[in-house]
């Protein structure tokens, strides 16, 4: 079966990575919960989370998270669950799954529209044919 | 010689500080962020506004744009934080940061066409 490339091009999971503290409530990085960093991850176009494996002080917006950017984990607990920057330990990039269950790699190198555009399921773009 | 060799230690990156207010009020809680315009979001800098004051240490020199994010105020009467939403026109949009120590002061409100907070 082949679908749309539509379908094709957008991110279903991408790699996220855990934190050193899950006691004090931050759930980036657990499995099957329904929350930015844990089952979602969310790109923003234009600010913060721009593309994967950068995580600066601020960077992930998630309730209760804990704001670790000396491990990567940069996050702010003020703004809400809203996004949450892929992140993986392999160096150069993380493996993300397709909406037709394919797998690819995201180089870090993903210009941001790219990277956005892979997020977002309707907007009729696709992130082209390179994810580096 | 020894003024080469003070030369060669001369800082090549940034430093960008002071305060952060809202409505003359200082800033509990944000992040002030700084986006490099050429794209290259490698050389972004973040760091956390804690109650009124922040401090950006080695910033690569170049234009940045300015992003003040989850801005929040907490007062005496009310400690729990309230959100505010600076308006726009209220804070540079893009500063170029040069090597050594920059001052730059935040005065925030919601600005002329700003959403209420």
């Amino acid at each position: 079966m082949v679908l749309p490339p539509i379908k094709r091009q957008v991110a279903a999971v991408l790699e996220p990575t855990a934190g050193q503290e899950h006691s004090g409530g931050d759930l980036r990085g657990t499995w099957a919960l329904g929350v930015p960093g844990a089952s979602i991850i969310a790109a923003s176009g234009r600010n913060d989370s721009p593309v994967p494996n950068i995580s600066l002080s601020g960077w992930d917006d998630v309730q209760n998270c804990s704001d670790d950017p000396q491990n990567g984990m940069g996050c702010s607990n003020q703004g809400g669950s809203g996004q949450v920057t892929a992140k993986s330990r392999h160096p150069g990039g993380v493996q993300a799954v397709l909406c037709d269950g394919s797998v690819v790699w995201v180089g870090d190198s993903i210009s941001p529209l790219n990277y956005y555009r892979i997020h977002c399921p309707n907007d009729g773009l696709g992130g082209g044919d390179r994810y580096e | 010689m020894w003024l080469l060799l003070l030369v060669g230690c001369a800082p090549q990156r940034g430093t960008l500080e002071r305060r952060v207010t809202y409505d003359e009020v200082p800033v509990s809680d944000g992040h002030v962020m700084l986006f490099p315009t050429d794209g290259n979001y490698r050389n972004a800098s973040s760091l956390r506004i804690v109650d009124g004051w922040y401090r950006i240490e080695g910033i690569i020199p170049g234009e940045r744009r300015v992003s003040l994010e989850n801005l929040g105020i907490r007062s005496a009467s009310s400690p729990e934080l309230t959100r505010v939403a600076a308006g726009p026109d209220t804070y540079p949009a893009t500063i170029v940061v040069a090597p050594g120590k920059l001052t730059l002061d935040f005065s925030l409100g919601r600005g002329g066409d700003g959403p209420a907070p």
